[in-house]
């Protein structure tokens, strides 16, 4: 049933992908519509699926790749959804629903891999994924907008004829989800990192620096300062651009999925 | 019951000539028309492209309402002063009878036949025109019906195809592209350099989009005050530019003459002061008014009027590709409200028919029943084989007239299937009503029984 869930989740990720794509493509502005609303469908069957795993009694830890990951997807869909009720933004779902999708096959594709501490294992273990996880789905929505925003500085100041008939959000509405986003992102990161660190202090009595997670968390963690101290830089002729904004967020999030997602491999 | 239209508009008179017929009070234009002994139902669509006065007549008087409306009508709302040199009303007015006047209002109503392809105003413009003749009580069950037709022709063509898609002026297409830049332009400022018509076009386009405040920089400080004033804006000098740009997100550049106003290092220095916030220049100046290098700026979005107009044309050629499907609407339309006219036109005379088998079977009925003494449930039994008889009878003709499509098919099958039956004396006037109304059976009989030996 929750497989059944996921799957048909992963399916609305994907069609949603397309519409936008579509709708972006074609300047359609139902296609568009369309694609958030599919979305949303994807994630009500997505937190459908949540429910049940929860309802589970041998429910699979937090801590594990399949439940961690599929928290941080339907984290980052809800947090696009909410955004998008307020702001004229629907052609970003093409930026959102392919990381949804895929974050939804690496979930289906892990789900019977059990491998995580166990669910009761405590307050800090749970606290540590929640806010790890939360941070994880802000900062992708924010470098989705990255994304968005370069391509579509690059159309417009291409000065092609393309310019007018794309349907994409406009700057100014993407500069503001990247900038939300990474207010309430990292945070919310800084909080999963000391949790994280507390969680590794009762369970091991040692702060796990050791191991490739940490390091690989601590190292995006370090790069998001810096993104930040840019982006709400002291003074304001060292205050970042709009774009450089846009391109730190996606190099951030590629450190950031590299710290958390590649190191499984490395581990 | 007749369609005429008589009207002129931006193709067969000049602005000088259509002014002349513009209508400032519709209402009292409206009571002028009703009093028109020709005219049942009238309508009047007053623009500044068109004047048009769709009728309904009462019988085939085309001719005498045109003369009416040339003598009476037009020149009362022309006044006295001669006509401008080498205009005529005649040679300004167009006419459309019938099926032509539903196309044409049809086209009207879709933005085909205006200015500018697939223009919205239009549509209200007529909504406007129906609402006030309506409530002058102007209008009837046709009118009324054709309007309606009208209305649902254009929400079609808007929603069937793409005619009112993509800005078609420079200025609306300069807006277009600011929106793919700002959210809103509601919190923005925009600063004007130049106080010409292009700017006062972009500036009207830029208040309708919301636009918080606005500056106008002009090399002769008294236009731009005069501008300012329309728009409530502020009036600079341009050596004021530089300062100004520091606030400003829209800069919109025509002025003539002086070649580039503003150049890389004075963007650059006011970008440095903006705390990165775009900036969006568009330069519709011939001279260019923009260095191009401006454009290399992290966070500058410039356009020149080839960008906007380019955009312009390819949103006018998609337009133009549209109406043909827009056409198509406007005659599958047409030939709906056609329909529906065609049946209102044979309703009365298939009454007629339908009373006057009546009357017969009713009269022959009784005389039959009088000669033959029957039960209650012989009586029902030959009551419904005579009724079963006339409807056998009127089947093929009714179903003739009913289906009568075009204008010349009714008048035709009308006029037929009204010597056939003879009903020709019931329309006649009222005096042949009232006899049978008073109940002069025998005669009507007898006039039955003659008409089906014919």
């Amino acid at each position: 049933m929750i497989e059944s869930l996921y799957q048909l989740a992963a399916v609305a990720y994907l069609a949603s992908a397309l519409a936008g794509g579509y709708g972006i493509g074609l300047s359609h502005l139902k296609a568009r519509r369309i694609g958030v609303a599919v979305l949303g469908a994807g994630w009500l069957m997505h937190g459908l699926g949540l429910v049940f795993m929860h309802q589970m009694p041998d429910r699979p830890p937090l801590s594990d790749w399949s439940p961690s990951m599929s928290l941080t997807v339907w984290l980052m869909v809800l947090f696009y959804l909410l955004l998008r009720l307020r702001m004229q933004i629907s052609g970003m779902v093409v930026f959102v629903a392919p990381p949804a999708f895929i974050g939804m096959v690496f979930t289906c594709l892990w789900l019977t891999n059990s491998s995580g501490v166990h669910p009761d294992s405590g307050l800090w273990s749970h606290a540590h994924i929640m806010l790890a996880t939360s941070g994880l789905a802000f900062l992708t929505v924010a470098a989705a907008a990255g994304a968005l925003f370069v391509f579509a500085n690059r159309v417009l100041k291409d000065r092609r004829p393309a310019a007018r008939k794309i349907g994409l959000p406009s700057l100014e509405a993407l500069d503001r989800v990247n900038l939300v986003s990474l207010s309430l992102g990292f945070p919310i990161l800084t909080l999963g990192l000391i949790t994280g660190v507390l969680f590794s202090l009762a369970e091991h009595e040692k702060a796990a620096g050791h191991l490739p997670h940490a390091v690989g968390t601590a190292v995006a963690w370090a790069v998001y300062v810096v993104l930040c101290a840019l982006r709400f830089g002291v003074g304001q002729k060292n205050r970042q651009s709009s774009l450089g904004a846009a391109k730190s967020a996606i190099a951030g999030i590629m450190v950031l999925l590299i710290a958390v997602v590649g190191m499984r491999f490395f581990a | 019951m007749k369609l005429l239209l008589l009207g002129m508009n931006h193709r067969t008179a000049p602005v000088a000539f259509r002014e002349r017929f513009a209508v400032g009070d519709p209402s009292e234009a409206l009571s002028q028309l009703m009093a028109c002994e020709f005219i049942d139902e009238v309508a009047l669509v007053s623009t500044c492209n068109r004047v048009e006065i769709l009728m309904v007549l009462q019988g085939d008087s085309f001719e005498e309402t045109v003369s009416w409306l040339h003598k009476e009508f037009f020149m009362r709302l022309a006044g006295e002063e001669p006509l401008p040199a080498g205009t005529t009303l005649e040679s300004a007015c167009y006419e459309y009878r019938g099926r032509e006047m539903v196309r044409h209002l049809f086209r009207v109503s879709a933005s085909l036949d205006s200015l500018v392809v697939g223009e919205p105003q239009i549509l209200g413009q007529v909504k406007d025109a129906f609402r006030l003749a309506q409530e002058a009580g102007a209008t009837g069950q046709v009118l009324n019906r054709l309007f309606e037709r009208a209305f649902l022709t254009a929400k079609r063509t808007r929603r069937e195809t793409s005619i009112a898609e993509g800005a078609v002026s420079v200025a609306r297409v300069a807006v277009t592209l600011g929106q793919q830049i700002f959210e809103s332009f509601e919190d923005k400022t925009a600063l004007l350099i130049g106080a010409g018509e292009m700017i006062e076009a972009a500036a009207k386009a830029l208040c309708a989009e919301g636009l918080s405040s606005m500056q106008i920089a002009n090399r002769t400080l008294s236009r731009a005050e005069h501008l300012a004033a329309e728009f409530n804006a502020s009036a600079h000098r341009l050596n004021e530019v530089p300062e100004l740009l520091r606030h400003s997100d829209v800069v919109l550049l025509c002025i003539g003459g002086d070649g580039v106003v503003l150049d890389k290092q004075t963007v650059k220095t006011a970008l440095s002061e903006r705390r990165g916030k775009p900036l969006f220049v568009i330069d519709i100046g011939v001279p260019r008014n923009v260095a191009d290098d401006v454009n290399d700026l992290a966070g500058v979005y410039m356009y020149d009027l080839d960008d906007l107009s380019e955009a312009a044309d390819h949103n006018v050629e998609q337009r133009q590709q549209a109406t043909t499907l827009a056409e198509e609407i406007v005659l599958d339309e047409e030939h709906e409200f056609q329909g529906w006219m065609s049946a209102l036109q044979v309703v009365p005379t298939i009454r007629e028919l339908r009373d006057s088998a009546e009357a017969i079977r009713e009269q022959e009925q009784k005389k039959a029943f009088n000669r033959i003494e029957l039960s209650e449930e012989q009586r029902s039994a030959v009551e419904a084989l005579t009724r079963s008889i006339i409807n056998k009878i009127l089947h093929a003709p009714l179903a003739h007239l009913r289906g009568s499509s075009s204008e010349n098919d009714v008048t035709a099958s009308v006029n037929a299937a009204r010597q056939v039956f003879g009903l020709q004396s019931y329309t006649l006037g009222e005096d042949s009503q009232e006899e049978n109304a008073d109940g002069n059976d025998q005669k009507k009989t007898d006039e039955n029984e003659s008409r089906l030996e014919k």
